[in-house]
């Protein structure tokens, strides 16, 4: 049985690998290697991944920073915008997720014929989310927030379901089902929907997500990632091309040309920068070349001028110059010919030899992991816990007067758009600073997926008429309340006139709002760093002096009592999980049990933290 | 030689006025009394861009080649100079970038890979007639085919053709292509521009007919034989015009795009040909160009899946030798890297509720086909 597995497996890496030949994905063989998921050794205790055929990668020697390992051409890619259903997509106007769900679906549908086939028969059946668990196991998660994400996602699968149902009937010669793929089953469906939430990320401004082969390949370990995936995303929005097409055709000549207009204030520019300066000369050198190249191109060659007996007479020089300049242009229009878009993944953590390399599939919370992934790690940084508005709200009814309850219900409401969530351990962006560090990231070039554990469309066009953005908060490890949280206990605390004067205007509290943020932002920064709570407090108000100590106080107090409710909602893992499962014939489930065990864990440590350290700061402060 | 009075010549650029003695080689070759003299390469250079439109002239006594120190692949030259640029009537409705500063089509611009137009029954039928009359003047072009003909003369037949239709020809200025139609003899893959080279007996001739009237476009091509051709170049023609008809047999609602190239690939290396990479067939109608981009070779991964009322083109270029191909120097002229010769031939296809309509169909008084007995 092993034994057939591992053949199994093995069969289809091989296949995977010609494909990637065939496709000109190419990896540095010298260096990595892909392995079946049984021969890789992941650091131990670390992760609950399990292996359902899937493949990791390993370093054969030791890798060093920034070395490139694996070139994928965006040809490669399998995304909605460039599938083969493109333009039923178009016409029926599916965005979101649900696009990608079904280009993965109709290229599985097609078996061998797919130019996919040899990646897609690499994937594992499906990625084992809790969305695809049995309700016996999903009771495991109860209290956490991957039980409430539950209800939510299913909801809207179903509803994206029923959409592709609509479809599948009105082009009934397009969508046939067969052995791989069932159109008319929810099972079928939420299976690659699992697999392609799992994989997918987003590729550039055409692409959008996309299923990348061979980046799939890695692993996922949270804060110990090895590469980083590099892609440019300003492409044409219209078919993905970034090296120049015919949508940017007369754009683009008539930029060069205003290019070329200013090529001159732009080269003494880099003469006076002592930095650019010997590049700065060759660069200048090129383009002149260049613009006097446009000058002729489009048109005649420039002939040799002759004397009376009809002889060409120009220095040889010129002739020279002008053989080598044209075949510079050819060597040029043959490089421009090879210019392919391609994602790069290169090293960005050194790694040993004989390691498994692992990627980043974004800085989540062990609940968003395993509600996207299937999986989760301990000693997770950005770990986690949602508290649901109503919950908050009822912890301000036990502090201030009802009237007051229902004014903060309506600052949340208002000014939902402000209270975007924030993670300390992600980097909270201060205001002013917001561009730049968009821009670092930019540059960096890779893929931080939005903090929304979802797996439902993403288009908020569907939303039109519904709620408007959902307030959420949380708990952030290792144990503080979300900077908005707290922001908002203080003012929801303060005495009338000063809450009614920073309601007043959208203006008003955008100015005040982050005050707050930042008073708390320091506290718990300076507690983190090992002060008591007093020096923090301290340095705190050092940021600005809105915060009494009193109030600080009352809302610490607040805060461990959110926690503490919370907690409660976790409930006893006795009660929730029960006994292991020792079926051997069901190893999916005790994995499962193993995810859910640690998950609630994870959750419970951040939560345990957060109430002994925010009592001790409310007798502390008081 | 002799010593009577010999004219003073002065450099013709502006502000020099240094006596010259040296004369652009083209406007000798022409015979051209204007500017030509010039007192140094620099000067001449300098001028050059207003100098050359002095060779544009109708009725040239002599011709040259512009690209003399390109490497051309096979023995075609072209043959310059290029007849003046021929104007269409004002009344008759222009695609948008007739006028524009590049050629380009805004319109094109805006549309993405993705947005395949499926047209309504009246769209249909303006494309039938604009399709008619773009068969019409193929047909004309044809029939004007001869040893001895210049390609140029033949673009004069088809502009003609096509603003007596009350129909502007598309190819001209579309992205500045600066003729009415595609003529491309022999290793010509596509968009040759017409100039003044003879046809010679044993050429093929490919004739791309694009026109625009009532906001639509047609697009369609075929390859003829000039004279007598040899075997090897009516088994080329032959197979392409056969790599057409099954690419066509296949079109009907739900199949993929990507589908006709396996087909098209497998016929053209059957019989020994190769299938050229860089040049698809593609959507026409209010566009020119538009989705869906449709390949001709195997194995490609083209979007799009067929529905009633899509319209595209089908256009197999087919290579005696290797697929690959380069262009002139004049921006236009894909030629075949090895010399070798390359046929083509094209319809405009319209997607029917179970199959398809080729709506450049051959006519009751086209040409008889050169093919028909082979």
């Amino acid at each position: 049985m092993l034994v057939n597995n591992v053949k199994a497996s093995l069969d289809k890496l091989n296949i995977l690998l010609e494909w990637f030949t065939e496709n000109k994905v190419t990896f540095n063989e010298e260096a990595i290697e892909v392995v079946t998921y049984k021969k890789a050794r992941r650091s131990a205790g670390k992760s609950n991944i399990i292996s359902l055929g899937g493949f990791g990668i390993v370093a054969r020697r030791d890798l060093f920073d920034e070395e490139p390992l694996v070139i994928i051409p965006k040809t490669a890619v399998l995304s909605a915008a460039t599938g083969a259903l493109a333009n039923l997509l178009e016409d029926e106007q599916i965005k979101g997720t649900l696009g990608l769900h079904m280009t993965v679906m109709y290229e599985m549908a097609q078996e061998r014929q797919s130019p996919w086939y040899g990646y897609l028969q690499s994937l594992p059946e499906f990625a084992d989310v809790p969305l695809l668990w049995d309700a016996e196991s999903r009771k495991w998660l109860q209290g956490t927030d991957v039980g409430v994400w539950l209800d939510r996602d299913g909801i809207s699968l179903k509803k994206d379901f029923e959409l592709l149902q609509s479809i599948v009937a009105k082009y009934p010669s397009v969508f046939v089902s067969g052995d791989t793929i069932q159109w008319d089953s929810f099972t079928c469906f939420l299976k690659v929907a699992s697999l392609a939430s799992s994989r997918a990320f987003s590729v550039d401004v055409h692409r959008g997500s996309s299923m990348v082969p061979f980046a799939d390949l890695f692993n996922h370990l949270t804060n110990g990632e090895n590469v980083h995936i590099e892609s440019e995303e300003m492409v044409c929005p219209l078919c993905g091309e970034a090296f120049g097409c015919e949508h940017m055709e007369g754009l683009e000549q008539a930029e060069e040309e205003s290019e070329s207009e200013e090529e001159e204030p732009h080269g003494v520019n880099n003469d006076d920068d002592d930095n650019n300066n010997d590049g700065g000369n060759g660069w200048e050198d090129d383009s002149e070349q260049e613009s006097s190249d446009e000058e002729e191109d489009p048109g005649e060659e420039l002939p040799l001028l002759v004397n009376e007996a009809g002889e060409p007479v120009a220095e040889d020089t010129h002739i020279h110059k002008k053989k080598s300049k044209d075949k510079e242009n050819e060597d040029k229009e043959e490089e421009e010919e090879k210019l392919i878009d391609t994602l790069d993944i290169v090293v960005f953590t050194p790694c040993k030899a004989n390691a498994e390399i692992f990627n980043t599939y974004g800085k989540h919370s062990s609940a968003a992991l395993l509600h996207r992934y299937g999986f989760c790690d301990t000693n997770n940084p950005f770990d986690s816990v949602s508290l649901d508005k109503q919950e908050v709200l009822q912890v301000f009814s036990t502090l201030v007067s009802e009237k007051r309850t229902e004014d903060v219900g309506k600052v949340m409401s208002l000014f939902a758009d402000i209270f975007e969530p924030c993670h300390r351990a992600k980097g909270f962006e201060d205001e002013g600073d917001e561009e730049d560090e968009e821009d670092e990231e930019d540059e960096e070039g890779y893929f931080d997926e939005e903090d929304v554990p979802m797996m439902e469309s993403d288009d908020s066009d569907n939303e039109i008429g519904e709620e408007k953005m959902q307030v959420t908060f949380s708990i952030d490890a290792p144990g503080h309340p979300d900077l908005n949280l707290a922001a908002l206990l203080v003012l929801g605390l303060t005495e009338e006139s000063v809450f009614v004067q920073a309601t007043e205007s959208e203006s008003i509290f955008c100015h005040y709002f982050p005050l707050m943020r930042r008073f708390w932002a320091a506290f718990q920064d300076k507690l983190d760093a090992g002060a008591s709570i007093q020096a923090a407090y301290r340095e705190a108000s050092k940021t600005n002096k809105v915060v009494k100590k009193s109030t600080a106080a009352t809302v610490c107090r607040a805060v461990s009592a959110l926690a503490e409710r919370r907690l409660a909602q976790l409930a006893d893992d006795n009660t929730v999980l029960g006994q292991q499962p020792t079926d051997k014939s069901q190893l999916i489930l005790l994995a499962r049990w193993k995810a859910a065990q640690m998950l609630r864990q994870n959750e419970r440590n951040v939560l345990k933290h957060c109430v002994k350290l925010y009592r001790n700061a409310a007798n502390k402060l008081a | 030689m002799s010593t009577t009075e010999k004219k003073q010549h002065l450099c013709n650029t502006e502000g020099c006025g240094k006596p010259a003695k040296l004369q652009c080689p083209t406007c000798v070759k022409l015979e051209l009394k204007g500017p030509s003299y010039f007192c140094s390469q620099e000067c001449f250079k300098q001028n050059w861009p207003n100098h050359k439109a002095a060779h544009q002239v109708s009725n040239p006594k002599a011709t040259y080649n512009p690209f003399p120190s390109y490497k051309f692949t096979g023995p075609l030259r072209p043959v310059y100079p290029l007849s003046p640029y021929r104007k269409v009537p004002a009344d008759i409705p222009r695609p948008d970038y007739a006028d524009s500063p590049y050629g380009a089509s805004k319109m094109e611009q805006t549309y993405g890979n993705g947005q395949i137009v499926c047209m309504t029954p009246e769209e249909i039928e303006k494309m039938r007639y604009v399709c008619r009359l773009g068969r019409e003047v193929l047909d004309i072009a044809a029939r004007a085919i001869r040893v001895g003909i210049t390609t140029d003369e033949i673009d004069r037949i088809v502009h003609e053709a096509t603003i007596e239709r009350k129909a502007y020809p598309s190819p001209l200025n579309y992205y500045q292509f600066p003729k009415s139609v595609c003529i491309s003899v022999n290793e010509v893959v596509c968009h040759g521009i017409p100039d003044q080279r003879k046809l010679e007996d044993g050429d093929i001739v490919n004739i791309d007919i694009s026109l625009y009237r009532d906001g639509f476009h047609t697009d369609l091509n075929k390859t003829y034989f000039v004279g007598n051709v040899n075997e090897k170049s009516k088994k080329l023609v032959k197979t392409t015009r056969e790599c057409l008809q099954k690419a066509i047999s296949l079109v009907k609602p739900g199949v993929r795009y990507r589908d006709l190239g396996a087909v098209i690939e497998s016929h053209a290396t059957a019989n020994g040909f190769s299938v050229v990479r860089s040049y698809c067939g593609h959507g026409v109608g209010k566009m020119f160009h538009s989705a869906p981009n449709v390949p001709h070779y195997a194995k490609n991964k083209t979007i799009g899946i067929m529905k009633p009322g899509h319209v595209f083109t089908i256009e197999p270029m087919i290579n005696e030798g290797s697929y690959h191909n380069q262009s002139w120097n004049d921006g236009w002229t894909e030629v075949t890297i090895d010399g070798k010769r390359s046929a083509q031939f094209e319809h405009t296809i319209l997607v029917t509720e179970d199959g398809y309509e080729i709506l450049t169909a051959h006519l009751p008084d086209s040409p008889e086909s050169q093919l028909k007995d082979l």
